[in-house]
């Protein structure tokens, strides 16, 4: 019978309807750094603060890792002795403001770029000094758990970033046109000292750039919210 | 003892003399940096701090230099001299923005004034040298009071050092709040927080406390200096009404009432806390059996085959179910029907009976409706005889084997009377006729041999749905006497209940035969039930109090000892 068929796809439709649009319409992020095609729907001041969070979450951790770091491992002489010859941060190259006249000269477009460029160039050296931590005999549990949670968060601040570039500045995705800079090579079994100097310095740095990324988007914010007061 | 001293003294002396050289060859420290601090991330100063060398005091004497990213080793052109000295204190280089880079990595020296003696050198970066400016205007408002006006809560705020940029975002700031009373010198300190207020709760009235607080940036090691303190103090009249006696009071009054209530109810109490233990019982089997004892007996009851055992009626009041084991030593007790009860029957009573007494009212009703209880030929239970009140019940034993449970006729006067004993010829002697047994026992034995050659039938009263009347075919049995006692006893059912036995009609002739053997049976007699014969040749009489008339399961062959053998037993049926 064409007359029940025809009912029993109406019913059909009726009942399935929230699904469809469910599969239309995607679900409220849940969580902050989804991928791009998940989570197109969160608000941009909520994904600029939960950014602003993750940032200010790895620069704190940061910095807890390095002082952890030089209780054990640097001798107490050397503890200055950050930043000597050869062990110059990795990203000194980049083309990054440090003062903050000059930062609040920069546009909210750089600002961004400036952000997800250190955010890049983070990421392999991360995985590396994971893998010389674990070389050292005691290196403690709370230290290798606090640099593993450092680069897996790294990695969801990126995703944020590039979500939140698309959202503020219309862009589409961009390419990873900044080379990593693989400087960190293993040549060879070093010494131990030296190791513990160049993860020292790596550290450091690493913590350094970490409170950058957090000025900066920090800045961001208070452009959005009171554009007078930010100059 | 001369020498001794001697040595002594001249020890003393060389440690003496030894210190002194040791104070006096200290050099005095050299100039040194005592620190570079920022308060804002945008600039900072050096300090430095001469000790001994106070010629070295002047303002250019010692120079600073300071070299940007760069390691230290670099030559000394490339060193950069301290930008500005400070003018209002000495000792002291000022880094403003234009020098400041804040993520560079920063090395400061202290030289002499012709850059030959390097006396202090430093490195750091900006960020980490942070220590910001107190905050401001710290107040404090109250939350509210207890009740007892002896505690109160506040709630503290203040603002952020001005010379921090907070509001960009370019600084965060935590801040960490410090109380104490003034009597003490321990400070109490308030985790840190991120926000510009925060309550402290249970500050005491009348105590003046001392309130503070200073900030570190977010993710700095260090504390800047603290803010002024400000004073709390709330005065209340506190009432001098001890609240802790209060207390005390309160609850030695709770446990006396508490004490009180156990000792009234206490009786009350022991019977929920420890509940009677009940004694020791087997269903079917007399309990003094089983406090006196008597091994022999209840082994030989409980190693009977199951047929022969005491069953376990369903009847939730007869709970006295117990075996008759021993004709010639246990007695029925002889209940009136109209007498006050008197709980005498010994060995039967049980004690976990639930019955406030056995002159329940209830009683015969209920017994009136006690379920059938499956008999077979060879059981014959003794039931206790109870104390009926008013209404009559007829148990019906029913000689069948085993299919037709045992039948209460309702409206029927439950009629008992006591079996004194039974008879070497195997009558079971009734009570009112223990006068008479002799007598009888020539009445009945006259009666027997006439009919010797009928069938043995025990009579069966009918209920009203009749059908009952099942007549126990003993085959070579002969009759005895005890069918007269029987009769006898019908008859004086009959005569005393003056009811209709509802199924009179098939005993009557039996009746008829020996209604001249009758006698006027003085007492009432008080019947009870023989169900069966166990496998000891003892009768088993049913304690129900509700037969009438009984059955006798009578043996065909005398046995010397007068019980019925369990082969004989077999084949007598219903």
């Amino acid at each position: 019978m064409w007359f029940s068929s025809g009912m029993q796809r109406a019913v059909w439709a009726v009942l399935l309807w929230p699904y469809l649009l469910t599969l239309c319409i995607p679900l409220v992020c849940k969580e902050e750094q989804g991928s791009l095609t998940r989570c197109p729907s969160i608000s941009q001041e909520k994904l600029l603060d939960r950014v602003i969070q993750h940032a200010e979450l790895i620069y704190r951790v940061s910095e807890e890792s390095c002082s952890l770091f030089e209780e054990m491992f640097v001798p107490f002489p050397m503890r200055l002795q950050r930043n000597q010859a050869g062990y110059a941060c990795i990203t000194k190259e980049l083309p990054i403001p440090s003062s903050k006249s000059e930062i609040q000269q920069m546009s909210d477009k750089w600002l961004l770029h400036s952000v997800l460029m250190l955010v890049r160039s983070w990421i392999e050296p991360l995985v590396y000094l994971q893998t010389t931590l674990d070389l050292y005999d005691d290196a403690s549990e709370v230290l290798l758990n606090k640099t593993k949670w450092v680069s897996e968060k790294l990695l969801s601040l990126e995703q944020g970033v590039m979500v939140l570039i698309k959202k503020m500045l219309d862009e589409g995705m961009l390419p990873t046109t900044y080379s990593e800079q693989g400087l960190l090579h293993n040549d060879g079994q070093p010494e131990m000292l030296e190791s513990v100097m160049r993860d020292y310095t790596l550290l450091s740095c690493f913590k350094k750039d970490a409170h950058k990324m957090e000025t900066f988007l920090k800045l961001l914010k208070c452009r959005q919210t009171d554009i007078y007061n930010c100059a | 003892m001369a020498l001794k001293f001697s040595y002594i003294g001249s020890k003393w002396i060389c440690l003496l003399f030894y210190l002194i050289l040791f104070t006096a060859m200290v050099p005095p420290r050299h100039p040194h940096l005592t620190g570079c601090v920022s308060t804002n991330l945008e600039t900072f100063r050096c300090r430095w701090n001469v000790d001994y060398f106070q010629n070295l005091s002047q303002p250019g004497d010692l120079r600073l230099f300071y070299i940007n990213n760069k390691p230290p080793h670099a030559p000394p052109k490339e060193w950069s001299e301290c930008p500005h000295y400070s003018t209002d204190r000495p000792n002291e280089c000022f880094f403003n923005e234009n020098h400041t880079t804040v993520w560079a990595y920063y090395s400061v020296q202290l030289r002499s004034k012709d850059l030959a003696i390097l006396y202090d050198e430093n490195r750091f970066n900006v960020e980490d040298i942070v220590q910001p400016d107190p905050p401001v205007g710290l107040n404090w408002t109250l939350l509210n009071m207890s009740l007892t006006g002896a505690y109160y809560d506040i709630m503290l705020s203040w603002k952020p050092p001005r010379s921090a940029d907070v509001e960009m975002g370019w600084m965060t700031l935590q801040y960490e709040i410090q109380y104490r009373s003034v009597t003490s010198e321990l400070w109490e300190v308030v985790d840190l927080v991120k926000n510009t207020q925060r309550s402290i709760y249970g500050l005491q009235t009348n105590v003046n406390h001392e309130v503070r607080v200073r900030c570190k940036m977010h993710g700095g090691k260090e504390f800047g200096e603290f803010s002024n303190s400000v004073f709390v103090h709330i005065s209340s009249k506190v009432s001098t009404f001890p609240v802790v006696a209060l207390f005390i009071f309160g609850s030695l009054c709770l446990v006396a009432i508490l004490m009180l209530v156990v000792i009234s109810q206490q009786e009350k109490l022991m019977v929920i806390l420890l509940p009677p233990v009940p004694g020791p019982k087997i269903r079917g089997i007399d309990p003094e059996i089983l406090k006196k004892g008597k091994l022999r007996e209840l082994t030989s009851i409980l190693g009977a085959p199951p047929e022969l055992r005491p069953e376990l009626y369903n009847n939730d009041i007869e709970e006295q179910n117990d075996t008759l084991t021993d004709l010639d030593t246990d007695w029925l007790m002889d209940h009136s029907l109209s007498s006050n009860c008197s709980p005498l029957s010994v060995g039967f009573r049980d004690d976990d009976s639930g019955r406030a007494s056995c002159c329940d009212p209830d009683l015969p009703s209920e017994l009136e409706v006690s379920p059938f209880h499956p008999l077979t030929p060879t059981q014959i239970l003794s039931k206790e005889p109870s104390c009926p009140a008013a209404s009559e019940q007829s148990t019906l034993v029913q000689g069948s084997t085993g299919v037709e449970p045992l039948f209460v006729a309702p409206s029927r006067e439950a009629l008992y009377t006591q079996v004194s004993g039974v008879r070497s010829s195997g009558n079971v002697l009734l009570s009112p006729e223990v006068d008479k047994t002799t007598n009888e026992d020539s009445e009945k034995d006259m009666t027997e041999k006439e009919k010797e050659k009928k069938a043995f039938q025990l009579l069966v009263m009918n209920a009203d749905d009749g059908g009952y009347t099942s007549e126990l075919n003993a085959g070579n049995m002969s009759p005895r006497s005890s069918e007269g006692d029987m009769s006898e006893r019908d008859m004086s059912d009959h005569s005393k209940a003056g009811e209709d036995l509802s199924s009179s009609p098939s005993p009557s002739p039996y009746y008829k035969s020996d209604t001249s053997s009758m006698s006027a049976l003085a007492p009432v007699p008080v019947y009870t039930m023989v169900e069966g014969v166990d496998t000891q040749n003892s009768l088993l009489l049913t304690p129900n109090s509700t037969l009438a008339p009984q059955m006798i399961n009578q043996k065909s062959v005398p046995t010397p000892d007068g019980y019925l053998a369990p082969d004989l037993l077999s084949s007598v049926t219903l």
